[in-house]
Parts: structure tokens; sequence; C-alpha cells
């Protein structure tokens, strides 16, 4: 594995969102769940698109513990419309979060700098029917020196280049799975990631606070 | 089993022997004895006893005199292979002789229940002579182990006083399997060895393998059809496990814990189980003999990494949508139907050829529309990756739960971890140690190691609990409304969500029972998962929450919150919400719904005009529950 080089800075902001439906990759049912944890692939999709940026940019997010209130996890009913056939489809069950509080975590670079301290993106699924809606407000800036083992909260690419930008030095123990990867603006390819629950030496940024902590 | 003839497991016989009773133990005036038991029936070689030491089985147990071992068994090694064995099936911890001194206890104590067995040993001359003409013909272990059943389970394996929290028949089960395990350093043998003390020391830096593996599928079950892939897996690791049935030690549910003669030997096991598609959980160790004799279970295993076969940098869209981790390249169900032989080629061509949503019934023959009218409820088709088509494929139907079509079901689940029970037994041993021993070594209790009998008799137990719970959930709601996926997931139809309460009185009423000891900790080594929703909810999000259960009760309702109940007192929090007033109940969950902080401040508001109804749930929190546990629990009972 390549050597970390000396440490990163991220840029730190506070994500608040009312709904938020991260959406788990499987179909073929009328129950839509939402993942727990941020996708790497969502969250800098999502960035990228507000941004309209087509250079990478790198960035992590978690959620915060909270109230009761907090991160709760809801359930919509909603009837979709076929509107070229006028009919109304089977009813879908959408799994989403509600009173949204986490952070994000993006790698400062000499274009992220000198992005707005306040902004609004949208993410996830459902953002034609208003989901999603994220703020994002600056605290401060995180410099990230030596990784600390711990369980990843969050899913992110298993390629060397993410690795080094995350700290990633060493993969105890790995849970695998695949994350797409869009090669134009009809392909992509499944690029197999690193989720949540793995055991590795990285960046506090990247690990359940719990365990960072420790 | 039959591969070596010789069998270990019977060189601790003389165990279920008094031999004080029957006058071979020398005693003072008092009737105190005044030297070691002879267990290994080292009075018993003179030709009164007619000992015929040709029968293979008196080498295991006579492996301690070094006189009959040089004239009857002069070239065999067996007897040190047995003292290996025997070492390691008591070691793994094994403690030494003065570190705890008392009365000797013949019976078994069960940490877990706390009841004490009495001294099963036989006590007649005449037992002791049957005994003997028994074993001198040589009998299969499986005929001794049904013949002095009660005296094997009921025999403690040590009688030191704190000690006897193992059977005999544990550890000579055990025993038999590490011989088979060690037989290979047969060959090894480069010198006569003389004297037990000199077989232990001369395989001492001997390395063994200790494996902990839990099988896992990447599969996500979300249909019911799917669930097939636990029979499967359960199907698939014991064939595999037929193979390796001497190196097996323990196993429970999908977890195996294991011994093998060489790294090669587990990672070949290990490679056995990936190959069939399947991830794992490894903890692995090479450890030398000497160590095994002197650490617990815990330590003499590695730390739990990830497995999985080679798994691709990248895939081709589109991804299976059962496994998710690997290239869907077929399609369900279109190719399934696309390959039946009582369809005609022109049906089976258009399926082929023919988007599935596409699929119109009048298109079809009218030969073949009632065959397919089943399939084309389907509203979508995936994309399935060959192992994922295949067991779909290939799956029995559930037919009770796929006869469900509306109302409650509760998913309940049981699971046993390793880690805890290892800390659970130490808590327990340690407290009945200090009650038994009138004199113990210092520093002994700090960090007691867990035994493997311990583990192996708690796990027998623990499949005993898992039946009766099975049973008794059967029994309670009826043969139509329990679909059993296996030993430990059952999925129960409920007439009213309040019958969720039930399934929760059942498992305290078996825990109670089987591990009443173990409701006394703060830790829980069995833990309970129960998910509620509505019958048709996808079992994926049931088996989210059930797969690693974290708490010892721990209770999930789809769109309605969860609840962490711990175990020791669960009997009284049951208790006090079923005495909840339903209708106030109801009205807490709805102000939780709407804000759970606003919920809190009005259950502990007393101007509240339900106040006094509320109390009875106030007493619940001071049990150790948070308010989200005592909402969700509001939701089951009020339902």
């Amino acid at each position: 594995m390549k050597k970390i080089r000396s440490g990163h800075t991220f840029l730190h902001y506070e994500l608040m969102a009312e709904t938020l439906c991260l959406g788990e990759r499987l179909r073929g049912g009328l129950f839509r769940p939402c993942a727990r944890v941020f996708r790497y692939s969502t969250l800098v999709g999502a960035l990228k698109a507000h941004f309209e940026l087509s250079s990478p940019i790198q960035a992590t997010a978690r959620f915060l513990p909270g109230g009761p209130d907090t991160n709760r996890m809801e359930i919509l009913s909603f009837g979709p419309l076929d509107r070229g056939r006028g009919l109304s489809e089977v009813p879908l069950e959408i799994e989403y979060l509600s009173n949204v509080n986490a952070e994000v975590f993006i790698l400062k670079t000499g274009e992220t700098v000198h992005w707005p301290r306040r902004f609004s993106l949208s993410m996830g699924a459902m953002k034609s029917k208003g989901f999603g809606r994220c703020q994002l407000n600056f605290k401060d800036e995180v410099s990230c020196q030596t990784p600390a083992i711990g369980e990843l909260c969050v899913r992110l690419p298993d390629v060397e280049s993410i690795r080094e930008v995350f700290g990633i030095r060493n993969v105890l123990a790995p849970v695998y799975g695949y994350l797409f990867r869009p090669t134009s603006p009809t392909s992509g390819v499944y690029v197999k990631s690193l989720f949540e629950g793995s055991r590795v030496v990285g960046y506090d940024i990247l690990l359940t606070r719990r365990e960072a902590g420790q | 089993m039959t591969q070596f003839p010789f069998v270990a497991e019977f060189h601790d016989i003389g165990k279920i022997i008094d031999w004080k009773a029957v006058g071979l133990q020398a005693t003072d005036a008092n009737g105190n004895p005044v030297e070691k038991e002879p267990h290994d029936f080292e009075k018993c070689d003179s030709p009164e006893w007619a000992v015929q030491f040709r029968a293979p089985i008196w080498e295991a147990v006579f492996r301690r005199a070094p006189e009959i071992i040089g004239t009857h068994y002069p070239h065999s090694s067996n007897w040190v292979l047995v003292s290996l064995a025997d070492e390691l099936a008591a070691g793994l911890g094994r403690i030494r002789d003065e570190a705890v001194i008392g009365h000797p206890q013949f019976g078994y104590y069960c940490l877990w229940t706390g009841r004490t067995m009495s001294d099963p040993r036989l006590k007649e001359r005449t037992d002791l002579e049957e005994l003997i003409a028994f074993l001198n013909e040589n009998p299969s272990w499986e005929k001794v182990a049904q013949r002095y059943s009660k005296i094997l389970h009921s025999r403690a394996e040590t009688a030191r006083p704190g000690l006897n929290v193992s059977t005999l028949y544990s550890h000579s089960v055990l025993a038999g399997r590490l011989f088979r395990v060690l037989h290979p350093l047969r060959t090894t043998l480069d010198r006569p060895i003389s004297s037990y003390s000199d077989a232990l020391k001369a395989f001492a830096s001997q390395k063994l393998t200790v494996l902990f593996l839990s099988v896992l599928f990447p599969q996500r079950p979300f249909r019911t059809r799917d669930l097939s892939v636990f029979r499967q897996r359960h199907d698939d690791i014991s064939k595999i496990l037929s193979r390796y049935e001497d190196n097996v030690l323990v196993r429970y549910g999908e977890n195996t814990l294991a011994l093998f003669f060489s790294r090669e030997e587990a990672d070949t096991f290990i490679k056995d189980i990936l190959d069939q598609g399947y991830l794992g959980l490894v903890r692995i160790n090479e450890i030398k003999l000497k160590e095994m004799w002197s650490i617990g279970i815990e330590k003499a295993l590695g730390r739990e990494e990830w497995s999985s076969g080679t798994l691709p940098d990248q895939l081709k869209p589109p991804l299976c949508e059962g496994c998710q981790m690997d290239h869907g390249d077929r399609r369900w169900p279109a190719d399934l139907l696309a390959e039946r032989d009582d369809l005609s080629a022109q049906t089976r061509r258009y399926i082929r050829e023919t988007p599935w949503q596409s699929l119109r019934i009048e298109d079809l023959p009218q030969t073949d529309r009632a065959k397919l009218a089943e399939w084309l409820e389907e509203w979508d088709e995936e994309d399935l990756c060959s192992r994922c088509f295949e067991l779909r494929s290939q799956a029995e139907p559930l037919s009770k739960l796929a006869s469900w079509q509306d109302g409650t079901v509760a998913w309940a689940r049981i699971a046993l971890n390793l880690e805890t029970l290892v800390d659970a037994l130490r808590q327990l041993h340690v407290t009945y140690i200090k009650d038994s021993a009138k004199q113990i070594q210092p520093n002994l209790l700090d960090n007691l190691p867990v035994r493997l009998p311990l583990i192996a008799g708690f796990v027998d137990d623990y499949q005993l609990f898992l039946s009766r719970w099975s049973a008794r959930v059967l029994q309670a709601f009826g043969q139509d409304m329990v679909e059993q996926i296996n030993e430990e997931l059952l999925c129960v139809k409920l007439e009213r969500r309040r019958e969720t309460l039930r399934l929760l009185e059942i498992h305290r009423e078996i825990m109670a029972d089987c591990f009443p000891r173990m409701l006394d900790l703060d830790i829980a080594p069995v833990r309970f998962a129960l998910s509620v929703s509505p019958v048709k909810h996808p079992f994926f999000v049931h088996w989210r929450y059930m797969e690693r259960p974290v708490v010892a009760v721990g209770i999930q309702i789809i769109g309605g919150g969860t609840a962490e109940i711990p175990l020791n007192r669960l009997g009284a929090i049951l208790h006090a919400i079923g005495r909840g007033d339903r209708r106030v109940l109801h009205r807490l969950r709805q102000i939780a719904r709407t804000s759970r902080t606003l919920a809190e401040i009005v259950l502990g508001d007393r101007q509240d005009r339900d106040s006094k109804a509320f109390s009875q749930l106030k007493r619940i929190l001071p049990f150790g529950m948070s308010f989200e546990s005592l909402v969700t629990l509001a939701n089951l009972a009020e339902g």
C-alpha cells in the first residue's frame, strides 16, 4: 500500500435536512429501504451536481447523535402516477430519515476553499417530491494527521486514491460491497467498496463517533 | 470416527467408579482418603481383575503406567496422543491441583442453571468387575455412552471444588475428537517416550490452528422465496462439516469452533465454505500446545476478520439484485420460465425476447395462459447472478408465509454470541469458585480461563433451549400460524400486535428455566430479536435488524420504533406494560408520533389529565429502559 502523506485538511460542514432518502440499491419490491449511512457516491454526486463540477472532489459524511426526534426513520406511502397512461401504479412504501442532523467533511482544495459558507443542495432519492433538500453550514476546518482504528460509518470505493485522501492505511476487517461509478452520463460500472462496519485504520472523520473517541 | 480404531473417549472411564467405596482407595481411621483416587485403574492390573490388555481401550486408560505400556504397548504412540488430547480437552485453561483446595465435588455443577447433580458414581465392587468385563469386549464409545449415559452426564470431569463445572461426557467426547486431530503426530515420534510428563513435553511446541467461523450469506433476502438461502446454507455447511467431523469442537447455528492440525487444513476448510458462495467472519490463530494448556479459548482465537472469495474490482451493470456482489446475468423470472418444458416453444421464445413489463397475457397461446397467470402477477423482473438465480429456482416454498395475505407478523430470532458467552461463563465460574473452595490461589480469579468443555456443554444446552423455544411458540400460536425458517428463526402470524408480548413472555420463561443464572448478569450471550410488521413487508428490513442482535432483548416495529429491554427486568416490564390502560397507551403513542420530546414531557407532567394512568408506565423507566423503548412497547401493548 502507498505511504500516506503527512495529512489532509477537510472543510467541516453541518448538514441539516427535513427529510433524506438514501435509497438502498434494492429493487423488485414495493418497499424502498433507506440506508443508515452515507454513500460516497451519493454525497460526491450531489456536491458535483450542485457546483457543476467535472473535476473530482472528495467528501465523506456521518450522522450525528441527537435527541429522540433526530435522524428518525419514517415510512411514507406513496402512489406514483403513470402520466403516460393516466393510471396510478401500485403504492410504494418509502423509508426515509426525518429531522436529519449530520456532518460533512469536504477535502480542502484550491476549488472547494472558495465554496460558500452556507448553501443548499439536493441529495438522495425522491428529490422531485421534495426529499433530500439539505442545508450545509460551514463550521470549521479539520486537519487530519494521524489515522485511528475504528469502524467505518460510510460506504466508499476501495481504490487507492480515495484511501489516500481519507488516510486509510490498513483495512483490518473489510465488509465489501459495490458502489456505482458513472463513466458517462448514460453508463457506469460498479466499483468494489468498503461498507459500514469495516474495521480500518483511517482518519477519525470516517469512523463511528463512539469508536473514534476510544 | 472409525478412521482410527483407537478411541481416546475412554481415557477417563474409571471416573464413573467410586474407588473409595469399592475399597481401592486407602483411607485414614476417619475414612478420609489418604491417596489419590486410582481412577486410571492402576490398582486393577493384577490378574484377579482380568483386564485384557490387548483390548485397545486399555492403552488409553493405562497411559500413566509406564510398566504396563512397556509390557503391552511398547511400540505404540496412541497413549501419548491420548495424553495430549486429554490435556487439551481439559485444558485451554487447565487449573493446577493446588490452585483450589476444599472437599471434592463429584457431581456436576451447571453454571447456567445453578443446579448440582448428586454423586452418580458406581459404588459396588461388582460394578467395577462388570465395567472391566465390558471394556475387555472392546465396545464402541456409543455403546459405553449409552450404557453409562446418566453417570457420564452427571459426573464432573474434575471433582476439585469449584471446578466441577463440566461433565465427564463433554470432556470425553472432546478428547476423542482431539485425539483424531492430533493423529498425524504419530509419524513424528522420533524417540520412545516413557512417561506422561515426557509425552506432554515432547509436543509442547507443536502448533495447532484454532478457528471460529461464522458463515454469512451475501444475499439480502427480500422476498419470501429467497428465504431458502437459510436452509441452503444450513445444508451446505452440514455437508462440508461432515468431512471435518473431528475438527469441529462446537457448532451452533452457522457458527463453528474448530481445531486443525495445520493452518493449511484450516484454510482448506474455509475455502470449501467460501467456494459455495458464502462469506465468513473468521477468527483464526496458530498456537503452540503448551500455550493452549494455559490460556482460555478467547485468547487462543485471533481477531475477527471478514472473509470472502476473490471479489473483482469492478462489475459491469446490471448488479445482481440478490447478493449485490456479482454481475446479474440472469433475468428472473423470465429465464426460469423460458426453460420450462411444459410451455410451448412459441411462449418460451416470446418470454425470452420480450421485456418483462411489456409481456401481455393476450399475446400468449391459450394453452399456456393458465400456467403463467401466477407468474405474470410479478410486477417487475430482477437481474440475478447465477448463484442467486439457482438458489431461488431451487427454493422450497414457505407455504404458510406465502398464504398469509394480510395482518401482522412477528419475526423472532435467537442468537448466541460467543465472546459474551465466554465473559458470562467466566463471571458465573468466579462466583461459584468463591462459594465452593476453602482456599483459592491468589490471582486465580483475576483472569480465569474459560475451558472448552464448558463452552461445549453450554452449547449442548443451548440447542435444547432452541428446541424448547420453537416447540413452545408452536404450542402457543398453533402450527398454522408459525413458519419455522431454521432453529433460530421463526415467523409468527399474529391476530393482534399485542400478542407479541406473549412471544416475549415465552422467551423469558424458557430463559428462566434453561439459563436462570444468566438472568442475573448484566451481559447477555443469548439474545432475542423481534421485528413486527404487516405480513407482506420485505424480509430484508427485518433481517437488517435481527442479523446480529446487540442487546439482550430487542424489538423493532416497522414504522413504529425500536425497544431495548434488559433481560433481568423483562418480567417486571411485561407485567407493568400488560396492565397499562390501552387508551392511555394510544394517546402517548400518538403524541410521540408528532414529537418524542413532547411525549416525554407529557409523561412526566403531574398536571396531565392521564397522570395517574401514566404512573404504571413511569415505573418502567427506572428498569433501565429508554423513553423510546417505552413508547415502542406502548405501541405493541396498544395494538
